[in-house]
């Protein structure tokens, strides 16, 4: 009876994760590095739409273990894009009207959490910084992370979904104090 | 008699010793799949928002690397735990809170870091100490469904000379039906109703206004 009640959580707990519907956690910044910009000074920019905006493009699909994840109402790209324009919002640099524009490419974006015991996320962008017709930078920012995972999916799948953020935040906060973005926002 | 006898202890011993194998391999199973912590997030979707009679000052918070890094362990269902990252998840839920009174937030690392406070112009400093716990009624599932974040702020001037202690408790329900892949979500709503209420106790705490 007891092997029984056993065998029957061990069934609902593959399940739970196994089966769901995964949702990326909402994103939360480096707030001190939204603060660094907020007093650096920058000029107010706006955020273009971070391609690709198609769903079914590769890197809008994240796969645990078989388990698909999304970004809530909107792709990876998306995610990415708005993520940036919560931040500007916050350091008080984002104006929707600025002739400063940044945009996006995301072109990886990946998180594995294939291995027993540790879970990888890697992510790059490239990213352009313009005004009027010039471009004032174009530069590829990549991001590797590692965090704990564990042999069982119900470990392994959660850890994933809760790692998006975190990596969105690695990659925007490495943008934010990387001495050209800070050159190309402040010129 | 005694060939036989030997067969038959022979046997039922190799029997015997492959059913305890059989159980211990699907106790090891259940162990890594089921009595382990199941990672869950508690960020807020709905935080406060900025308010139109924001006060005209500047406020910090103390976050620092290592909070964020914290991890704790509570209970779910079914004799499972749950692990999460409290302060972490707590950080944009508190900024907003603080926002929604102060028109300037920033994060500093120490409320004795004079150089990052006087770079942040602040005047208030809130060090937030937060205690969780969770508890699900159902046997069978493991995330939690009832969710209790307990935050407790001491505030300090920029000398770093303590001027209140507020208290704000958050609950947070979900029953299995609402999950939906969002295992942490009585978590989540604990989050939301302690940074609510956290807006309610600075506005009624007048030494902070």
């Amino acid at each position: 009876m007891r092997f029984t009640a056993v065998l029957l959580a061990l069934v609902v707990s593959i399940f739970l994760t196994g089966c769901a519907n995964l949702v990326a956690p909402d994103y939360s910044a480096d707030y001190s590095a939204v603060d660094a910009l907020k007093r650096s000074g920058l000029a107010k920019s706006n955020v273009g739409k971070v391609q690709p905006e198609d769903a079914a493009a590769k890197v809008n699909l994240i796969s645990l273990r078989g388990s698909s994840l999304r970004a809530g109402d909107t792709t990876f790209a998306g995610y990415v894009g708005r993520a940036m324009m919560s931040d500007l919002k916050e350091a008080g640099l984002y104006d929707a009207n600025a002739t400063r524009r940044i945009d996006m490419v995301l072109l990886k974006n990946e998180i594995d959490v294939s291995g027993f015991s540790e879970g990888l996320g890697l992510i790059e962008v490239q990213l352009t910084i313009s005004d009027g017709g010039k471009t004032l930078l174009q530069k590829n920012y990549t991001v590797k992370t590692r965090f704990e995972s564990g042999f069982a999916g119900a470990v392994a799948i959660p850890k994933g979904q809760t790692e998006y953020p975190n990596l969105v935040r690695e990659l925007l906060a490495a943008i934010y104090r990387d001495q050209a973005f800070l050159q190309a926002m402040r010129s | 008699m005694n060939f036989h006898s030997f067969q038959c202890r022979g046997h039922f011993s190799i029997s015997g010793m492959a059913r305890l194998i059989r159980i211990l391999f699907c106790m090891a199973g259940a162990a890594l799949l089921v009595a382990c912590a199941h990672p869950i997030s508690i960020e807020a979707k709905a935080v406060p928002e900025r308010g139109v009679q924001q006060l005209p000052k500047k406020a910090a918070y103390v976050m620092t690397a290592a909070d964020r890094q914290k991890q704790v362990t509570t209970d779910g269902g079914g004799g499972d735990k749950v692990s999460y990252y409290p302060y972490r998840d707590f950080e944009r839920a508190l900024r907003a809170a603080l926002s929604a009174v102060y028109t300037d937030v920033s994060v500093v690392p120490s409320v004795s870091d004079v150089a990052a406070i006087r770079e942040s112009g602040a005047t208030l400093i809130f060090v937030p100490e937060i205690s969780t716990t969770s508890y699900s009624s159902s046997v069978l599932t493991w995330p939690p469904t009832m969710f209790a974040f307990n935050v407790t702020v001491n505030v300090f001037d920029a000398q770093a000379t303590s001027i209140a202690r507020l208290r704000v408790n958050g609950n947070g329900n979900a029953e299995w039906e609402e999950f939906k892949g969002d295992f942490g979500l009585a978590g989540r709503r604990a989050v939301e109703a302690a940074a609510k209420a956290l807006v309610e106790e600075i506005r009624r705490t007048e030494r902070l206004l």
